[in-house]
């Protein structure tokens, strides 16, 4: 699987979850069919409802959305994110969070609450449990599109997950959320 | 009370759960930031209290029908003008035309969550409008990163979410931003970095609601619903002239 555009982290996790599932096979005695590894609890992932929102021919800039479910029996995260370059150059795991403004250098307006955007290495979906990437909270940044994001048009995405690997899903552009 | 079409999602309810309005000794009435239940226990509250000591005869405003923020004394940004560079740099005041509303937002372009969403969120409360009230209401947004943020990118940024009633403002000096954002309150902060290399911006996300006095008379945080905005502009829009 060819990660042009996925940072070192998830690899690395990405790598180190491969080593721990062959050294499992081997333990098992089992290493000619992954399928039949699963007697231990997994993650089970589903994405549903991805979509990013149209972006104007100006902005540089989109975010795309989901909603991940964990049907297994163990916690898995979402490490890392990858779309075509014809799509956007660089996709990034993100969460805007709203901060206090810095009352001893703000401009103004001290006691004021600013949106601030941080890189995120992980979202957990915990066991039997879901997670959402929506507006105002978790999403995948996606910088320098190469195109605008038109509606009804999609695009594909890679996610990689640090225990279920790969998952491949597509998104609808879509003007508000569905 | 319009119904709620979206309910909060955790994350924006912890985003909203955070925001504070109140400067100092000022009183914020703010009932959307309270969880469904507790929101509702204030606004009959508020209700109460209005009926109790407020002669709201007819045509007056009553504030606590108003879903967003209602400052305690309210921001008067009247003084306050910016560049319209969609209409040669002019600078416009902040104080919407006689029987009108201006919508004045503080973001950038950038920005790939919070200003397309609140942008997205404000054209589907306008969408919730009868035509005729939504003409009476114009959006104007100010870059906070006019570095990136030329005319004609800011320009196109609002001619894509909306056709004629929008503002594109972007003040080249640096004062003149300072001073317009000090009006309302309004803080942000741009991420440290080279020229050319990509930066974010940290800022303050609320919708200022501005009448034809330049009086600010109600404010949406960041992740309000366009089903509470359209209930706020619909009862400021058809409240009697004073």
């Amino acid at each position: 699987m060819n990660h042009p555009l996925s940072t070192r982290r998830p690899l690395a996790l990405a790598a180190v979850a491969v080593l721990a599932a062959t050294g499992l096979l081997a333990a098992c005695g089992d290493d000619d069919d992954a399928a039949d590894a699963t007697t231990a609890p997994a993650a089970s992932i589903e994405v549903t409802a991805a979509w990013a929102r149209t972006s104007p021919k100006v902005a540089g800039a989109g975010a795309l959305y989901m909603a991940i479910a964990n049907a297994g029996g163990v916690d898995d995260a979402l490490v890392g994110v990858s779309v075509d370059p014809s799509v956007a150059k660089m996709a990034a795991l993100h969460e805007t969070v709203a901060v206090p403004a810095d009352t001893t250098t703000g401009t103004a307006g001290t006691g004021e609450t600013l949106m601030e955007m941080r890189p995120v290495d992980r979202i957990v979906a915990p066991a039997n449990g879901s997670v959402a990437l929506e507006p105002g909270g978790y999403h995948v940044m996606l910088m320098e599109l190469a195109e605008p994001l038109v509606v009804g048009n999609t695009f594909d995405v890679t996610l990689s997950f640090e225990a279920s690997g790969d998952v491949q899903v597509t998104a609808d552009i879509r003007d508000t959320a569905p | 009370m319009t119904n709620v079409t979206r309910d909060f999602s955790p994350n924006i309810a912890r985003g909203r759960g955070q925001v504070r309005l109140g400067r100092d000794a000022e009183e914020v009435r703010y009932l959307a930031a309270a969880p469904r239940l507790g929101r509702g226990v204030a606004l009959v509250a508020a209700l109460l209290l209005a009926s109790s000591c407020v002669d709201d005869g007819p045509g007056a405003l009553d504030a606590s029908a108003l879903a967003g923020a209602v400052r305690a004394p309210a921001l008067e940004v009247v003084a306050i003008s910016l560049p319209d560079v969609g209409n040669g740099g002019e600078p416009v005041p902040m104080q919407a035309p006689p029987g009108e509303l201006l919508l004045v937002y503080f973001g950038y372009t950038s920005c790939p969550d919070v200003c397309p969403t609140t942008m997205s969120d404000l054209k589907v409360a306008l969408d919730g409008l009868p035509d005729a009230l939504a003409s009476r209401v114009t959006v104007a947004m100010t870059t906070v990163d006019p570095e990136r943020d030329t005319d004609e990118v800011l320009t196109g940024y609002l001619g894509f979410f909306f056709d004629d009633n929008s503002m594109a403002l972007r003040a080249a000096n640096p004062d003149t931003l300072a001073e317009a954002a000090e009006a309302f309150g309004v803080t942000w902060e741009i991420e440290a970095h080279s020229p050319g290399d990509a930066y974010m911006v940290a800022h303050t996300a609320v919708t200022y609601v501005v009448d034809d006095t330049g009086t600010v008379v109600v404010e949406w945080p960041f992740g309000f619903t366009p089903a509470d905005m359209t209930n706020d502009l619909q009862i400021l829009l058809t409240k009697e002239p004073t």
